[in-house]
């Protein structure tokens, strides 16, 4: 796993962290019962606050992506993930929807539309 | 833990302990060879007197060179009455190893032992008057101030001891010699401890209440 | 989390010099950094906390016991579950290394003498030598031996990286963050020395003139302030009053902004940083907005 910290993003600490964290859990790099790091040893490797961490933590068990057990420390837990990513693919479609119709509007064809994707695509 | 502060004076001051200890097995055969009829009493008193307070002088001066370490010493669960306690309990130990020495060297120099049993008793109480007066000043006013309200007593100190080199009456004032010895050694063992606790209690309160900072 | 410190309405009045109602509370599990300048209160704080002085008013609370009273030194009990390191040590100087050890350890229960041992393995500290022929590094790294050997729960520093070179220092920052690996734990260290705090600090107290400035997370702290550089040409009335502690040169300025997204909108060329520590204090201390 990896995670990078930016110091000219615009994103709190906690956010990016935060993102890196779901993003490896719904890609699968993180799987069910892993154990993450311990709060103060992340927040050592990473140069950041432990109340950071502890923060990012008790979001992610919010949510439903880590489970915490006292003593023990905190592990993935992929029970939600299933549904996670499927609203995340609906967020895609949606805005995928949203681009299709502003395409449409100013007479863009299908087979431009699908270029311009690829470029993008690419590009990321 | 009182034995640990108690064992810290000794090392503060064991240069000067050392020394103090060795007037005190030379200077009564010095005086022996001096004025011999004077030599045990005088011998004994200012050896005892001089060395209990010159290390207790010492001890307070290597405090006041390292301020900050009785600072730590309060900030670690050392409690400030066990280390105000254990400057009394270390000239009293002082003292004990002078009478010591003293008891030695007359079995050494018979010609010494012209000193009596309630001799150390009696000098016992006014060192515990001294160091019941000079302690809880010295809490008080800090070490500098005290030690010139001492040097004025340091000074006056021959005066006292040729007058009383000078005078050639008995030991003790009249109206106690009437009283049997033994109530006199007694009496002046518990005035002695009355005179400590009190001034100990006294320069406990003031420590309690000390700025470290 | 339980606090392990709450500090409540501090205050002590010297001539020339007052602590004025210092409060704040540090929970469990995080290394705090006092910071400000030099005079600013740091030791004098630190030194009330560990009732060395009597405070006119405020309460200190360790480790949630028992409400302490107003101006009460914390009891035995508590100060063995401490660990201290005053600054310039508080030593004996006279004293051996052994001597000094000696002391200190009667004054605690739970005092272990091999993790001692470790300690003055690891720095390479000969018991027998005198603490006064101890270079500066290395009587710090003998307090922190002292201060460490009797599973202290919190740590109290006063500037125990301030005079010492960088190898020594980051040694004392890797020693505290080992200390801190076990949970329950916690340490205050009093430092002008920033950078120390970028590497390891959770929670930030900043004191001016013997006022708390603010106490804050570090991250959050961080994540409020950008560094801006830019063109100053473009330094006029509309963008001045976002920036703060702004430094001029020929080529360009630098300054502190609570206000990344406004500046942006106004200045859209210039550079937007993370801050470190030391931009925010300059930036709260020479008075910004």
């Amino acid at each position: 796993m990896k995670i990078l910290i930016s110091n000219t993003s615009d994103a709190p600490l906690y956010q990016q962290i935060k993102e890196q964290l779901t993003d490896a859990i719904l890609k699968g790099e993180l799987a069910e019962g892993d154990l993450l790091p311990s709060i103060r040893a992340f927040a050592n490797d990473l140069r950041v606050s432990v109340l950071t961490i502890r923060r990012v933590y008790d979001d992610l068990e919010k949510e439903g992506f880590v489970k915490s057990q006292v003593g023990i420390g905190t592990f993935v837990s992929t029970g939600n993930t299933e549904f996670l990513r499927e609203s995340r693919r609906r967020l895609v479609e949606q805005k995928l929807a949203d681009a299709i119709r502003a395409a449409k509007s100013l007479g863009i064809s299908w087979q431009e539309l699908q270029d311009m994707m690829k470029i993008l695509f690419e590009e990321e | 833990m009182l034995f640990q502060l108690i064992k810290k004076e000794v090392l503060l001051a064991k240069s000067y302990v050392l020394l103090m200890l060795a007037v005190c097995v030379a200077f009564p055969p010095f005086l022996l060879w001096r004025s011999p009829e004077q030599a045990g009493i005088l011998g004994f008193v200012l050896s005892a007197v001089i060395s209990v307070l010159m290390c207790l002088q010492y001890v307070s001066l290597k405090e006041t060179q390292y301020p900050k370490a009785a600072a730590l010493l309060c900030a670690l669960p050392f409690s400030r009455r066990d280390l105000v306690l254990s400057k009394y309990l270390f000239s009293i130990l002082i003292y004990l190893a002078s009478c010591l020495i003293f008891g030695v060297e007359t079995l050494l120099f018979p010609q010494l032992a012209t000193v009596g049993l309630e001799t150390p008793v009696l000098l016992f109480f006014v060192i515990s008057l001294l160091l019941g007066v000079y302690l809880p000043v010295q809490y008080k006013l800090g070490y500098e101030k005290t030690r010139l309200f001492f040097a004025v007593f340091i000074m006056a100190s021959p005066f006292i001891f040729s007058w009383s080199l000078a005078w050639k009456g008995p030991f003790l004032p009249e109206p106690l010699r009437h009283i049997h010895p033994l109530l006199l050694t007694a009496g002046s063992v518990a005035a002695s401890a009355f005179v400590l606790a009190l001034s100990s209690a006294l320069s406990v309160r003031i420590y309690q209440q000390a700025d470290l900072s | 989390m339980e606090p392990i410190l709450e500090v409540c309405g501090l205050s002590k009045t010297y001539p020339g010099f007052s602590l004025k109602d210092i409060s704040f509370s540090l929970p469990e599990g995080c290394i705090t950094g006092l910071i400000g300048r030099n005079g600013a209160g740091k030791t004098t704080v630190l030194r009330a906390i560990l009732g060395l002085m009597p405070a006119d008013s405020g309460t200190v609370h360790f480790f949630n016991t028992e409400s302490p009273e107003t101006g009460a030194r914390p009891g035995r009990a508590v100060r063995e579950r401490l660990g201290i390191v005053l600054d310039g040590g508080g030593f004996y100087g006279d004293f051996s290394l052994e001597e000094m050890k000696n002391l200190t350890a009667a004054a605690y229960p739970s005092w272990d003498e091999d993790e001692y041992r470790r300690y003055l393995d690891r720095f390479s500290l000969r018991s027998r030598q005198k603490i006064r022929t101890l270079s500066k590094g290395m009587q710090m790294q003998y307090a922190l031996a002292l201060a460490l050997s009797h599973h202290a729960e919190f740590l109290i520093l006063d500037e125990p990286t301030s005079g010492l070179d960088p190898l020594i220092r980051a040694g004392i920052l890797e020693l505290l963050k080992e200390f801190m690996e076990n949970g329950g734990r916690g340490v205050l260290f009093s430092t002008h020395i920033t950078s120390d705090l970028d590497k390891i600090a959770d929670l930030l107290i900043l004191m001016d003139g013997g006022r708390l400035v603010f106490q804050e997370e570090k991250d959050l702290l961080l994540d409020r302030f950008r560094v801006v550089k830019g063109d100053p040409r473009d330094l006029n009335p509309a963008v001045e009053p976002l920036l703060g502690g702004i430094t001029q040169t020929a080529f360009g300025f630098t300054a502190v902004t609570k206000q990344p997204d406004r500046l942006r909108a106004l200045l859209p060329d210039c550079l937007l940083e993370r801050p470190s520590i030391e931009d925010i204090m300059l930036h709260y201390l020479k008075g910004g907005k």
